[in-house]
């Protein structure tokens, strides 16, 4: 009998609690900034595209989900003729973002992306790119990289000395 | 018609309805029993798991589970993937526990490999561990409750599952497939924030289950029926591979944690709850104050967490460090290699048992020196502690089948992967 008075006060008690219930499509649930949601396609805080097309993000993937085809531009410049995203496939681990060494592909706080169709879950480049640098938005890979590309040569990177010649005796 | 449990086991449960009444020819002066299709959609069956019962009016005569409705082929795919990519597969066999089943797949790959991980990543994996239990045990303790007919503490015991899941989803990035474990130590560092909201939640998690305690515990319905249901003796679960907390309730004091330490397992306090009785009603006992066990062994946890790395150090097989892959050539090498060919772990097998919310959960590898694992197998614990099932359900009532399953606690995931 007691327990029953008790139970009763306990969810007395709650009616004057605090509502944890979140009205969803109304109100939006927060997600943590590392929540592996929606991958997008980020730029260089140039606007050039970070994707240098290493294939290392296709690799990574578990469930062989993403596909590309490396190109390169009339500057030597390499990047994906196409990258395509099969969402219906995708679980959402993170593995290519921890795989990708420019930063190039990243997980978004984005869950809502249901679809009529499932075809169009497929998501190609155009779908994917974003016009910023998302999580990192000092990153520039080619300002660091080696490698010459049109409008900066061999030793002109950031914190890069110019090449050696190895045909002079000079130090 | 089905006279024995041997009769219903052996020819498999189809053959039992085949032959069995529904289809007639039987003498309608034998005839005593019905057999009774419970599940794959029953909502007490907690997933697919379909029960097949040979009924005399309301008691049980014999039952018969059947398994195989959530099959996914997990360890199968496990062959076809690197030693890292098995790590999110992990996740996805036991669905409230993800944490435990990536902890046991790393620590078993950890074995193979001799990997030194450090005690911040111990400690780590131990706190996280634990939250997984607490949030394991919440589902538990809301769907039995639920099964029963008390739907309140299922809305309660979510709330505070929501918050460990949102703990989940700040360190790991998602709520339920974590993937954050990685062999040799954790995929990155906690967010700052992260301590501060463990420790409120673990402040206020004991009253939160003195809450539930209040809303069942002394409660005539409750208690009715859940006391003298579905007897499981010592001798039984040992005999049947049962663990966990129905072996506990059993009477059996046995608790990897404390007896066969991993992880670090061995400097944490903790009492192992164990009852003598062994009916449902003990096992929601043990459990609950296995609750509180688990609230000590996370602060100890937190309140002892040392400084240091949270990966070993092992460059061949951990990825290297972002800022360093930026300036050393060797790290960016290391880091290529390692996502395209993953690593070779020594040939040999190994078994690594960890004590999951469920009871033993074990997985056994075998490698043949290449960068995949030639077999991965998981011992699951609700695999053994169904076979149980028809041991505590024989002779009781048609009410208490549901009881009781609610009491042993299976994730369908688990037994079918």
């Amino acid at each position: 009998m007691l327990s029953l008075v008790r139970s009763l006060w306990e969810v007395f008690r709650h009616t004057f609690a605090r509502r944890v219930t979140v009205q969803y499509p109304e109100q939006k649930a927060y997600l943590s900034p590392r929540y592996r949601g929606r991958i997008v396609l980020t730029r260089d805080p140039d606007g050039g595209e970070r994707c240098v097309a290493c294939n290392l993000c296709a690799v990574a993937c578990p469930v062989a989900c993403i596909s590309l085809q490396a190109t390169e531009d009339e500057h030597g410049r390499r990047y994906p003729e196409f990258f395509r995203i099969n969402f219906s496939r995708c679980i959402f681990c993170g593995y290519c973002e921890e795989a990708c060494p420019t930063y190039a592909i990243q997980l978004t706080p984005d869950c809502e992306m249901g679809e009529y169709k499932r075809q169009n879950l497929v998501y190609e480049k155009t779908d994917l790119m974003i016009d910023g640098p998302g999580k990192y938005p000092d990153y520039n890979f080619w300002r660091v990289a080696g490698v010459a590309i049109g409008g900066k040569d061999k030793g002109q990177a950031e914190n890069e000395l110019p090449p050696v010649d190895t045909h002079s005796l000079m130090p | 018609m089905p006279t024995s449990v041997e009769d219903l086991i052996n020819p498999g449960v189809d053959d039992v309805i085949a032959d069995s009444k529904l289809h007639g020819n039987i003498d309608p002066a034998q005839d005593q029993t019905m057999v009774l299709n419970m599940g794959p959609q029953h909502p007490s069956t907690h997933g697919v798991l379909r029960v097949v019962l040979e009924v005399d009016g309301e008691s049980v005569v014999a039952l018969a589970p059947d398994i195989g409705y959530l099959h996914t082929g997990i360890e199968k795919t496990c062959e076809a993937k690197f030693y890292q990519q098995v790590v999110p597969l992990t996740d996805r066999i036991d669905y409230l526990c993800p944490m435990t089943n990536n902890l046991t797949y790393c620590l078993a790959v950890e074995k193979l490999l001799q990997l030194e991980i450090p005690e911040r990543a111990q400690y780590l994996r131990v706190l996280l561990n634990e939250l997984t239990r607490l949030n394991s045990h919440l589902v538990w303790l809301g769907t039995h409750a639920m099964d029963i007919g008390a739907l309140t503490v299922f809305l309660y015991c979510f709330r505070e599952r929501e918050e460990i899941l949102r703990i989940f989803e700040m360190v790991a990035g998602q709520r339920m497939m974590t993937s954050y474990f990685r062999i040799g130590g954790l995929s990155m560092e906690p967010p700052i924030d992260f301590y501060d909201r463990v420790r409120n939640f673990l402040k206020i998690m004991p009253e939160k289950i003195a809450e539930y305690e209040n809303l069942l515990t002394g409660n005539p319905i409750w208690m009715g029926r859940l006391k003298d249901v579905g007897h499981l003796s010592a001798a039984d679960a040992i005999a049947l591979g049962v663990t966990g907390p129905p072996l506990r309730a059993s009477g059996v004091d046995w608790d990897l944690r404390r007896d066969m330490p991993y992880s670090g397992y061995e400097k944490f306090k903790f009492d192992v709850p164990v009852s003598q009785v062994g009916d449902v009603w003990a096992r929601y006992e043990v459990r609950m104050k296995e609750m509180y066990e688990s609230v000590k062994i996370a602060t100890q946890a937190l309140e002892g967490l040392p400084d240091g790395r949270i990966t070993a150090d092992a460059p061949k097989i951990i990825l290297p460090d972002r800022e360093q892959m930026k300036t050393q050539m060797e790290s960016l090498i290391h880091h290529f290699k390692i996502v395209t060919e993953g690593f070779a772990v020594p040939a040999g097998q190994v078994y690594q048992g960890v004590e999951s919310p469920r009871g033993e959960m074990g997985y056994f590898v075998v490698s043949d020196g290449t960068a995949k694992p030639f077999r991965v197998h998981m011992r699951n614990p609700s695999f053994a502690t169904l076979q149980a099932l028809e041991t505590m359900c024989k002779g009781r009532l048609l009410a208490d089948v549901v009881a009781v399953i609610g009491s042993i606690d299976i994730v369908l995931g688990e037994i079918d992967r």
